[in-house]
């Protein structure tokens, strides 16, 4: 078994008197990408905060590294991870050299570490030439890099990432995708929160969790969910009549391209069966059938869906903060 | 009736014509009145009247004899020329008589409320009494007779003239004596009247008249309350007096002023002989300079003693204030003892980071003054404006009045500090502490930072102390540039005074800045939202001032008391009799005990309300601790 890197034991975070915005939360981070998944409001950056100890949880209890995140380990843990929020906000006055500089010193990074430091840093985020200007004055992207820079100055074990791409154009995201990555081949653990999934899918995460209305509704890998889930995507060309009639009523998502049809079923064999019978029967020559695991965004929205309907009328509605 | 006998018709006849003549003779007056104008008459015959009552117009009676009193009254003019009246004239109000060409009054002339009367060539046989601001010329005028009289305020110029006696009972009143002759004087008048005789020829003259004299200079009188104290803080005083004697004879006076300085002999100054003619005031201007060693109560007293012994006493209370040194001493040893506490703490903390302790409290607060280094120096800048200011006033005052007090130098400072401490201190508040925790909260970036292995409380701390090292920082070049400004002008005798001065405007300074500070981050961490963090400050602002203001006594003599509860609460009590007292004002202040307002007091020290003000601070610091390790951030 993966040793754990985060643990979250029952996670409930309530604003106010009765806004939920995580229930119950129990989790597992070990080694490598964890993708944490949601839409707006499903109570991730909520997680986020707790698991940084910006929040208090209302109940349950956080485990970094196992420790207790708010117990009187709560610096050591710190001192192992790096944290990019959302929306960069740092202190925005400081250029990017001296905050490097300045998250440096929190580190106890004597004087040459930093030094050595910032100029990889710095490289490695492409912020060099940049970096004698003030923060304030950085486009969105360049504001993002710096943070990821400042989360990586202490080299940390762990990455907790909110939103890290949201700011990103399609080239600095694949940047960012490639650079996470390299993180992971480094030995780092990250915990990614998103809301943009073929992202999560390119950075190949080792596992992921979904979260709705603060409620964990799905964890493991793809695969796993996959499996879980039980469904297949079946592409079949070509497009005839007799193949849609047929298999309409096996599908769970019938979907008709214009030169083949799109199935989401449970049942891959019955597919297959009918699909030849057919096929030999009415002289229909099949040129694809190919049987893959959802995409991530597919499975995604089926987590939601099975949650809703498993779940119909069981929980209302409570957005994050 | 019937009437039948002769004697009766004779007696009848008789009164028919005395009768007819009386009205004749009346109507022969009336019609022998020559309009002048509007309300003037001319009375040309020597006609016999019971008495005549002149109120108003110009009445000239020419040629006349008047066997009645004449009255003159209100703002009638009458004038008598070669004419006889049998009996006294009287003059009331703002009326003018002038008696000319060899007229007589047998009786008395009486002259009173401001009336304006002239003797020419002529005599009264009686007495001229001349009072109540009334004013009397009489020139050429052989009346060996004749008694004058003065009394109050009034104004008599004699000149060329026989007369019997002058008696003067006057208050504040003159009389210039020139060229005349009397058989005697008898000078009874207040010290304030004065017969100034010149060529003249007084048989006996009796002098029961004291001299008088005024105090001029200092002033500082507190006329409202009476109290005759000045309360100054300079070691010498500019003692100046006017003083006079009467008679004034031929322009001299023998006078002799001692001066006594707390009832010894200090000075004596013979004024005999000299006069001073300002404006007609004859009068002896003194001066002297008098350095008094010691502080406290003091007393100078002026006697002035004439020829003949009369004299005149009148004594100044002076406070020479001992303004306390600043406690070098003692801030020395605060100083030593915060440094240690600093070091000791630092000493501990290394101890306890060489153990496996992370400390980030030195991090942020240096991190915390370099980023604020820029608005450092700018209140640094500020910080200097009230020296230039001062310097200014002091310039300006220097050039106008040649020279300026230690006195002049502590009110301008205490305005001055008054405002700027006040609204510097709130603008420092404002711009440092009240935003600065609601500022990270609000962009995101205290929960940033909180993801870095740095305390809560090391953050608020980290920032306070950053703050309050500035705003001391802050507080030197205010000090200095004041002392600077003030010892650019002053005598160098108060080098220590105005050293002294910038000392206790420093720790007024950080007195009242750090608990503003440390208040301010309170807010910080509490609110949500700058603008309440702000409005607060500012609401205290609006409602404090009567109670700032009070803060930095400077220049008065409750410096010692600027930490004392009392004096506030005194000040208070004044201001609510003022507020009662719909414009009042101060001068209410005094009477309170009258009024049935008691000024309650407390018997804080200066040591009490540091400690008030540590207090403030440190409970505003713990509550923002405890408060900042339990919220979300």
């Amino acid at each position: 078994m993966k040793e754990a890197i985060i643990q979250t034991f029952n996670l409930t975070k309530i604003f106010g008197k009765d806004t939920i915005a995580v229930k119950d939360l129990s989790l597992t981070v070990s080694k490598g990408i964890y993708g944490i998944l949601g839409p707006n409001g499903a109570g991730k950056t909520t997680t986020i905060k707790m698991l940084i100890g910006s929040l208090f949880p209302t109940a349950g209890q956080i485990e970094i590294f196992g420790k207790d995140a708010f117990g009187k380990d709560k610096i050591k843990i710190h001192d192992l991870i790096g944290y990019v929020p959302e929306n960069p906000t740092y202190f925005m006055g400081m250029t990017a050299e001296r905050l490097l500089d300045y998250v440096g010193s929190v580190f106890r990074l004597s004087k040459q570490e930093r030094n050595k430091k910032i100029s990889s840093l710095l490289q490695l985020v492409e912020l060099t030439d940049a970096r004698s200007r003030v923060i304030a004055k950085y486009s969105a992207g360049m504001k993002q890099r710096i943070g990821i820079a400042q989360a990586l100055m202490n080299d940390p074990q762990l990455l907790i990432l909110d939103e890290i791409t949201s700011n990103l154009d399609p080239l600095g995201r694949n940047q960012m995708i490639e650079l996470l990555k390299d993180l992971r081949q480094e030995g780092k653990t990250m915990f990614i929160s998103t809301h943009i999934l073929p992202e999560i899918q390119k950075m190949d995460a080792d596992s992921i969790g979904i979260l709705d209305h603060g409620h964990l509704i799905m964890e493991g890998t793809i695969k796993e969910l996959n499996e879980r889930l039980g469904e297949k995507l079946i592409r079949i060309s070509p497009k005839n009549e007799i193949f849609i009639q047929a298999l309409k009523p096996i599908s769970t998502k019938f979907t008709e391209n214009p030169d083949s049809i799109l199935i989401e079923t449970k049942d891959v064999n019955k597919a297959w069966n009918l699909v030849a019978e057919l096929s030999l029967k009415n002289e229909i020559p099949i040129r694809e059938f190919r049987s893959t695991d959802l995409e991530i965004e597919q499975l995604f929205m089926k987590a939601l869906d099975t949650e809703k309907i498993n779940n119909q009328g069981e929980y209302k509605h409570e957005d994050k903060q | 009736m019937k009437i039948n006998n002769s004697r009766t018709y004779m007696k009848l006849i008789i009164g028919i014509v005395i009768t007819i003549s009386i009205f004749y003779g009346i109507f022969s007056v009336n019609t022998s009145i020559t309009n002048l104008d509007e309300n003037s008459k001319e009375i040309e015959s020597f006609d016999i009247h019971l008495a005549d009552v002149y109120d108003t117009g110009y009445t000239k009676i020419e040629n006349a004899v008047i066997e009645d009193t004449i009255f003159i009254m209100e703002d009638a003019r009458v004038d008598i020329v070669n004419s006889t009246i049998k009996n006294s004239v009287y003059c009331f109000g703002f009326t003018y008589l002038n008696v000319t060409s060899q007229s007589n009054i047998t009786l008395n002339l009486i002259l009173s409320e401001s009336c304006f009367c002239t003797i020419k060539n002529s005599t009264v046989g009686g007495n001229i009494e001349c009072g109540d601001a009334a004013s009397l010329m009489m020139s050429n005028c052989f009346t060996p007779s004749t008694m004058l009289w003065k009394f109050d305020y009034a104004f008599l110029d004699i000149e060329s003239s026989t007369f019997n006696y002058l008696n003067d009972f006057g208050l504040s009143s003159t009389m210039y004596l020139a060229n005349s002759t009397c058989i005697g004087a008898n000078l009874n008048g207040a010290s304030s009247s004065r017969v100034i005789i010149t060529n003249s020829n007084i048989g006996t003259l009796s002098d029961n008249s004291k001299p008088y004299h005024q105090i001029t200079t200092p002033s500082g009188f507190n006329l409202i309350t009476f109290t005759p104290t000045l309360k100054t803080s300079e070691r010498t005083v500019n003692f100046t007096w006017i003083g006079f004697d009467s008679p004034i004879i031929d322009n001299h006076m023998n006078i002799t002023f001692q001066i006594l300085v707390d009832n010894t002999p200090y000075l004596e100054v013979n004024g005999s002989g000299y006069t001073y003619d300002s404006g007609n005031m004859y009068e002896y201007v003194g001066s002297t300079i008098i350095t008094f060693e010691e502080t406290g109560m003091h007393n100078i007293t002026l006697i002035s003693i004439d020829g003949v012994g009369n004299n005149y006493t009148s004594s100044l209370m002076v406070e020479i204030i001992n303004y306390p040194t600043f406690p070098w001493v003692y801030f020395g040893i605060g100083v030593g003892i915060f440094a240690g506490i600093a070091l000791l703490l630092i000493f501990l903390l290394r101890h306890q980071t060489n153990r496996g302790y992370r400390d980030s409290l030195g991090i942020i607060y240096k991190k915390e003054l370099a980023a604020n280094k820029v608005k450092a120096i700018i209140f640094m800048a500020i910080g200097v404006a009230p020296g230039i200011v001062l310097s200014l006033f002091f310039g300006v005052i220097n050039t106008f009045l040649h020279g300026i007090s230690i006195d002049q130098v502590r009110t301008l400072i205490t305005t001055i500090m008054n405002f700027y401490l006040i609204y510097f201190e709130l603008i420092f508040t404002i711009v440092f502490a009240s935003s600065s925790i609601i500022n990270h909260k609000r962009d995101g970036s205290l929960s940033w930072f909180m993801s870095k292995p740095v305390r809560r409380w090391e953050f608020l701390w980290g920032k306070t102390l950053a703050y309050m090292t500035i705003g001391i920082l802050v507080m030197i070049p205010t000090s200095i540039s004041i002392v600077v400004s003030g010892l650019l002008y002053l005598d160098p005798i108060y080098i220590t005074d105005m050293i002294s001065i910038g000392g206790f405007i420093f720790i007024i300074g950080i007195a009242t800045i750090i608990p503003l500070v440390a208040i301010g981050m309170l807010l910080s961490t509490l609110f949500k939202k700058s603008g309440l963090a702000i409005f607060i400050p500012i609401m205290m602002l609006v409602i404090l001032p009567t109670i700032v203001g009070f803060l930095p006594i400077l220049v008065r003599h409750e410096w010692p008391l600027l930490f004392s509860y009392s004096y506030y609460s005194e000040k208070l009590g004044m201001f609510w009799i003022s507020q009662s007292g719909q414009g009042l004002s101060n001068i209410i202040g005094p009477y309170s005990q009258l009024l049935g307002i008691t000024i309650t007091t407390f018997g804080f020290t200066a040591g009490d309300i540091l400690l008030i003000l540590s207090l403030i601070t440190i409970v505003s610091m713990i509550i923002a601790t405890l408060y900042i390790r339990r919220i979300d951030i």
